[in-house]
């Protein structure tokens, strides 16, 4: 482009004249396009707020992934009907304090067995819930602390908010947090409880033993419920944590270690009909497989047999 | 997997945010929002624009995922689609004054070439004289429209004056600039006339 046409394409930009076609041929010169990139490029300086960025995944989750159902504690909401229906019948409505400041409902959320759910919490916080577990949590949160009750296994991915603390509580121990990625186990039956830490940091507070442990990502805190005694070991995070994305990785694992875990990721009852002493160790990942293609995979390393009745699996090994 | 990183997103994540992986989807939203976030902030009005733009892309990649390419540049991939969502679909949004300062410092930083950059610091230096000139109630307002991104609603809440009587100062402000820029805006306009292209 001339000289004189740039500067007269400039100066109709500046004095508000430019046409559409003469805005689109200054965003596109050569020039336009190498400052455009270097401004991409440049170090991070200005950048969200937390609550900001929170809001706006928040955002982008209602528009793209799918809804979860929610379903409602029924003795609450049962309770909250019959008052309603009466009031009307009694020909007034007293709108106030019926469902807001008081209660706070808690909403029930559960994932059925062998399928993953994926929630939002009222503060933007993405939850994925394993097979057959449940989280519990009010429907709005207050300003002094955000509050889960977890029974079964879950992922949270926490919103940072400055001063309000996250808890998630199972049976025995609670998990504070103030922003980051974590999972926690804690399954109804089973005395392990597992928290594994991707990112940020957590606290865990062992209720019977009323002490804290805090956790470094990459660490993994196993509290045993019997022996009342809590560790840390260092652990492969993002590995552990493949199951969110429907991969399970079964690591040199004996016939009972691999059949507890197929029993919760497919929600069937495992049953091994023989009892000869099986000594096999089993290596493989489960990639969104179904459950007989894993038992294919298994009689390739030992002699077994297997049957389905219903939500039934029978195993048997044969030699 | 920090947020504000700059690293590249490694091509195994992208083929699993490809294949539908939420956490993958998440883990670029880590990488990146903040980086959309502050290109978009240098060329719009405010920050909740920006902000709107951040979720645009991130919705729109959602939405065309099945037809990323792990092998290509992520980064650049990014950067396509951000450019084109502020430059071509939100058009309206642009600050342009705020975009010519950008080009205007780039060429400046980045290249020998001082044509370019002494025609823009020409041009600035006219719209500037022109503005101090201008009464002191039609150059706030002016101000307050062009630099900051105010709308007349906006300015007519701050200044406590009617939408109307902004509107008649900014007409009698940009009146001004086309005056004192005219010469510049001739050669374009006997072209157009010559080559019967389209004016407004």
């Amino acid at each position: 482009m001339q000289k004189e046409q740039r500067k007269s394409l400039f100066a109709r930009f500046l004095s508000g004249r430019a046409t559409k076609k003469e805005k689109d041929q200054v965003y596109s010169m050569p020039e336009s396009e190498r400052m455009m990139k270097a401004l991409w490029n440049k170090h991070l300086t200005h950048t969200m707020q937390d609550e900001t960025r929170a809001k706006i995944l928040n955002n982008i989750y209602l528009k793209t992934t799918r809804q979860p159902r929610i379903i409602r504690l029924l003795p609450l909401i049962r309770v909250a009907a019959v008052l309603l229906i009466g009031l009307i019948i009694g020909g007034v409505i007293f709108s106030d304090d019926l469902f807001n400041k008081h209660s706070n409902t808690l909403v029930s959320m559960q994932s059925p067995a062998g399928q993953r759910t994926t929630i939002s919490l009222p503060d933007g916080t993405k939850v994925v819930l394993a097979g057959s577990s449940q989280i519990e949590y009010p429907e709005a949160f207050n300003d002094k602390s955000r509050e889960v009750k977890l029974i079964g296994q879950a992922y949270f991915d926490v919103t940072h908010l400055n001063a309000v603390p996250f808890y998630v509580t199972t049976s025995d121990i609670r998990v504070s947090v103030l922003g980051t990625q974590f999972s926690v186990s804690s399954y109804p039956g089973d005395p392990v409880i597992q928290t594994i830490l991707l990112t940020g940091k957590v606290q865990i507070t062992c209720y019977d033993k009323n002490k804290s442990v805090d956790l470094l990502p990459g660490e993994q805190h196993t509290y045993n419920s019997i022996s009342k005694s809590g560790s840390v070991s260092k652990v492969d995070a993002p590995r552990l944590m493949e199951w969110i994305d429907g991969k399970m990785l079964i690591d040199q694992e004996d016939i009972y270690a691999v059949c507890k875990k197929l029993e919760r990721w497919y929600g069937v009852d495992i049953e091994i009909s023989n009892h000869r002493n099986i000594t096999d160790l089993y290596t493989f990942t489960i990639d969104n497989n179904t459950l007989s293609e894993v038992l294919l995979l298994m009689q390739k390393v030992s002699p077994l047999q297997y049957s389905f009745d219903e939500n039934h699996l029978t195993l048997t090994f044969s030699e | 997997m920090e947020a504000n990183k700059i690293s590249p997103v490694s091509s195994k994540t992208i083929q699993a945010f490809k294949d539908g992986s939420e956490r993958a989807f998440g883990q670029i939203f880590h990488d990146y929002s903040d980086r959309i976030f502050q290109f978009a902030q240098h060329f719009l009005h405010n920050h909740g624009d920006a902000e709107e733009i951040c979720q645009e892309v991130f919705v729109k990649l959602w939405e065309s995922r099945k037809a990323v390419d792990p092998a290509a540049n992520f980064n650049a991939y990014l950067f396509t689609i951000t450019r084109n969502l502020i430059f071509n679909r939100h058009k309206k949004k642009v600050h342009e004054w705020a975009y010519l300062e950008h080009l205007k410092n780039y060429l400046k930083e980045n290249t020998d070439n001082t044509e370019q950059t002494v025609m823009l610091d020409e041009l600035s230096e006219i719209v500037e004289k022109a503005i101090r000139a201008m009464p002191e109630k039609r150059r706030i307002v002016f101000e307050l429209s062009r630099m900051k991104g105010l709308s007349h609603k906006e300015i007519s809440e701050k200044l406590n004056i009617s939408t109307k009587t902004i509107e008649v100062h900014i007409g009698l402000a940009l009146k001004e600039l086309r005056i004192v820029l005219k010469d510049y805006c001739v050669v374009l306009f006997l072209l157009a006339h010559i080559y019967g292209f389209p004016l407004e």
